[in-house]
């Protein structure tokens, strides 16, 4: 027995590093287009991942969290556009009032029952997505913000990579201690039988409220990162197709598996650039993709694999769900 | 500012108000009985305006009678659409989580959104007030167009039917008994997949009316779907579901408050309609007229 | 005397569900709690643990009053229960389910930093071992025969460490083997661990072959009180019970 855990565990050590090693020199393989495309996709998982914390281990509908990912975007943008605060900083900084969002429509969408947990939250990102639209002295409106400049230590393509591979590969083990803690092991406890939990002491208003502060946190960081990978940030980066579309990503990949959304985003991202050269029609693609999901695929790529008999190490692997 | 403005303002409020109970209601009855959080209803509103143009301007050339005729057709068609994606579509996922249905739904919104793009273009849609209803009149001093009074007179009447059809009828039972208890009432031999249908139907069916009814007041343009579902779901949260009367209120409320917004802060009205919200969520968590039973 | 119920009353609209209901339990007694259905014996467990709040009357555990206390702080002072319908999490491991009972009986659910994949290892496999499951540790719940999942729901309200345990209905849609596999878990688990149980129940092979005490509850009270065999020979309980012989 315990020579097949060890060999269990140099497989997981073994992959997890060719992936890493993959990854690193990814930039030095493939051409420019495709390397800031990785680069978008990064900072979307980090978006991605940040929702799942909810939706996949929290069980909870929240059709809203674009409006977190656009706030990280314009607050990013606006404190490098219109103040004098330096790069660093403004990184750090930039999360910070969309997770104050996140606690605040946490409070006011968590008290009531999870139906009207998914429509409060939509309310309010649109509330988000409308403020942005209208400030049109601030954030200039439908025109979004452009031209936002970064250190030229991370503005070449391969740099950029590098240093945005850095925040995603913090984020993500970030997000997986999360889930793995005893916090993270409540909320998937709670997620299965909620009743069950409060009966043993849980607040479950609480301990909600602290999941999706955490998934508004990052959810606005992979925004920010998003404004300093394209350099721009528009108002439909809050807007509720984005809404959709990350939780149809989660979905697409796997929502209770943790690298699930990573596959969906990546996935996403490869439909949407063979989609584009021939439609302009994308939101009905997604709303297509969206129903043969529903009706065909509700546990996700990764998820259908799990549950097949041929994947038995892949499970070991990715088996936080 | 005037008085007269005001008034004529605030009665502008109240036609929109009750626009905007037809519109609730419908996602109320949906949501009551069928429990899908239907995204899609303000797309149906949309849906309707855009449809009622056509009808109105080609099918049924003259003004005369074209939007009274597309008063009637246009939301059976959309009560068709409604009907026949809760048959095709949602009523296979009753038994799933629900994350499934509004994912569904969602679907839908971008799809719809994208039909009518692509069937009616990307430019705004407008249409005259009907005839005979053109002018306006004189109420407290205030000139009011007619049609606001004719949307207040179609709203209350919708109103007390709908109380009717809920609290008094037959049909009202069995939608009543489906929402409480859909296996018990299955059990005592009620169709209840039936009664799912017929009121996704009437949901539509209330949407697109809405929708007609508002076309001459407003306008039809992309993006305001998701826009009018907010503004329907907000409704139904200040008013609480299972009520007529609240729905009724909440819609005038949120009507008046609109209205009132529009004249003195323009550019911030819908902060205060999400303050309502808010102050509602706060003080009766349940809605006005809302039951715990939630 | 580790259960003490005075008085306790419990009316839902018009109907009385529990009428005056006083009874005390010695410790480490193996107790039946039966009677016809609707006799409102479930309502009497939810009153105990804190889910409904009785009308009138007093509970008191192991000699505190915790009359109108919390479920989660009744589950705190060592009184835990399983459910009728099987109450566990289905998409969770066996270890992960009795895992996150201990985390949240230990306050710990607000912990962010600490690794869980160990945490409180050995006692979640010291219960899961004790209720014969040890080996299905890393199974899905959903994935377990009906029989399993009843012991997997009595490992999680181990979890707490309780002195008294409320079974309701825990040999409900087994097969007579079956039963006494799980009834004579309850023995062991009593006798090496000195925990008190009440369970209600309606398979009488259970009922007699097990219990040290029953008492039968109907319409609200409690109709007979006793040892097994003077249950068995009361000619009222079995007039309750259709008119047929028990």
């Amino acid at each position: 027995m315990a020579s097949v855990s060890k060999m269990i565990k140099v497989e997981k050590w073994g992959l997890s590093a060719v992936i890493v090693v993959l990854l690193v020199t990814l930039p030095f393989i493939l051409p420019e287009y495709w390397v800031y495309t990785s680069t978008d996709i990064m900072a979307y998982c980090i978006f991605a991942l940040g929702l799942n914390i909810v939706l996949g281990y929290g069980g909870m509908i929240a059709f809203g969290h674009a409006g977190f990912y656009g706030a990280g975007a314009y607050v990013l943008a606006l404190l490098l556009k219109k103040t004098n605060v330096p790069f660093w900083a403004a990184l750090l900084l930039a999360p910070l009032l969309p997770t104050l969002f996140g606690v605040i429509i946490g409070f006011f969408s968590i008290r009531r029952r999870a139906f009207y947990f998914a429509v409060i939250t939509l309310a309010f990102s649109e509330l988000i997505w409308a403020i942005i639209i209208k400030w049109y002295t601030m954030t200039g409106g439908e025109n979004g913000i452009t031209g936002i400049s970064i250190p030229s230590i991370i503005s070449t393509t391969n740099s950029l990579y590098l240093f945005t591979l850095a925040v995603t590969s913090v984020c993500v083990f970030t997000i997986y201690r999360i889930i793995d803690s005893p916090f993270g092991r409540t909320l998937r406890a709670m997620r299965e039988n909620a009743q069950r939990m409060e009966f043993t002491g849980v607040n479950l208003d609480k301990q909600r409220l602290i999941a999706f502060t955490i998934s508004a946190f990052f959810a606005s960081i992979g925004g920010t990162m998003h404004a300093i990978v394209t350099r721009c940030a528009f108002p439909d980066l809050a807007d509720w197709p984005k809404s959709g579309e990350v939780v149809i990503t989660c979905m697409l990949g796997g929502i209770h598996t943790f690298f699930g959304p990573v596959v969906g985003v990546a996935l996403l991202f490869f439909m949407n650039s063979i989609v584009g050269r021939f439609t302009q029609y994308w939101p009905s693609v997604l709303g297509l993709l969206f129903i043969l999901i529903v009706f065909f695929l509700p546990n996700g790529v990764v998820g259908y694999i799990q549950e097949s008999k041929l994947a038995g190490w892949i499970k070991r692997i990715g088996r936080l769900g | 500012m005037q008085l007269s403005a005001i008034i004529t303002q605030i009665l502008a409020g109240v036609s929109r108000g009750s626009v905007l109970f037809l519109l609730s209601s419908g996602l109320s009855l949906i949501f009551g009985v069928n429990k899908v959080i239907n995204f899609m209803h303000g797309s149906l509103y949309l849906l309707a305006m855009y449809i009622s143009f056509s009808l109105a301007t080609e099918v049924f050339q003259s003004l005369q009678f074209g939007f009274w005729l597309s008063l009637i057709f246009g939301p059976m068609c959309i009560a068709a659409i409604g009907g026949l994606t809760e048959v095709i579509l949602f009523r296979h996922l009753y038994a799933k989580e629900h994350l499934m249905q509004m994912v569904l739904a969602m679907a839908l919104v971008y799809i719809i959104g994208d039909v009518i793009k692509l069937s009616w273009g990307v430019m705004a849609k407008t249409i005259s007030t009907p005839p005979g209803f053109t002018g306006n009149v004189e109420v407290a001093g205030s000139v009011v167009p007619t049609y606001f009074l004719l949307v207040i007179g179609i709203g209350i009447a919708v109103a007390i039917s709908l109380w009717v059809i809920v609290n008094k009828t037959r049909f009202g039972r069995l939608m009543r008994a489906s929402a409480t208890d859909p296996s018990m009432t299955k059990a005592l031999g009620v169709n209840v997949p039936w009664v799912m249908t017929a009121v996704f139907v009437l949901g539509s069916f209330l949407a697109g009316f809405a929708g007609v009814l508002n076309f001459p007041m407003s306008s039809a343009s992309l993006g305001s779907d998701m826009e009018a579902t907010i503004v329907a779901f907000i409704i139904v949260i200040i008013g609480g579901t299972g009520s007529v009367m609240g729905t009724f209120v909440a819609g005038l409320l949120v009507g008046i408050v609109e209205a009132i917004g529009i004249m003195f802060f323009p550019q911030v009205t819908i902060v205060f309609i999400y303050l309502l919200m808010v102050a509602i969520i706060l003080v009766r968590p349940y809605g006005i007229f809302g039951r715990s039973t939630d | 005397m580790i259960l003490e119920l005075k008085g306790l009353s419990k009316s839902f609209g018009e109907l009385k569900v529990l009428n005056r209901v006083s009874l005390t339990l010695e410790p480490k007694v193996l107790c039946a709690l039966i009677g016809p259905n609707g006799a409102g014996k479930s309502t009497l467990f939810n009153v105990i643990t804190g889910l409904f709040k009785a009308d009138e009357g007093r509970v008191f555990f192991n000699g505190f009053e915790i009359t109108g206390w919390e479920a989660h702080a009744i589950c705190s002072a060592k009184l835990s229960r399983t459910f009728q319908i099987t109450s566990i999490f289905n998409r969770l491991s066996l270890f992960d389910s009795v895992q996150a009972a201990i985390i949240s009986c230990n306050k710990k659910t607000v912990n962010l930093f600490a690794k869980g994949k160990k945490l409180f290892r050995e006692r979640v496999f010291q219960i899961l071992d004790f209720v014969g499951l040890a080996d299905k540790a890393d199974w899905v719940s959903s994935a377990l025969p009906h029989g399993d999942k009843k012991r997997l729901e009595m490992a999680i309200a181990m979890a707490n460490e309780p002195k008294l345990l409320l079974l309701d209905e825990p040999t409900s849609g087994m097969a007579p083997e079956e039963t006494g596999e799980i009834m004579s878990l309850v023995k062991r688990l009593r006798d090496e661990m000195g925990l008190t149980f009440i369970f209600v129940e309606h398979d009488m092979g259970a009922v007699f072959g097990w219990a040290e005490r029953i008492i039968v509850f109907h319409q609200g009270v409690v109709f007979a009180d006793g040892l097994p065999i003077e249950i068995r020979n009361n000619k009222q309980v079995q007039e309750i019970y259709l008119g047929g012989e028990v």
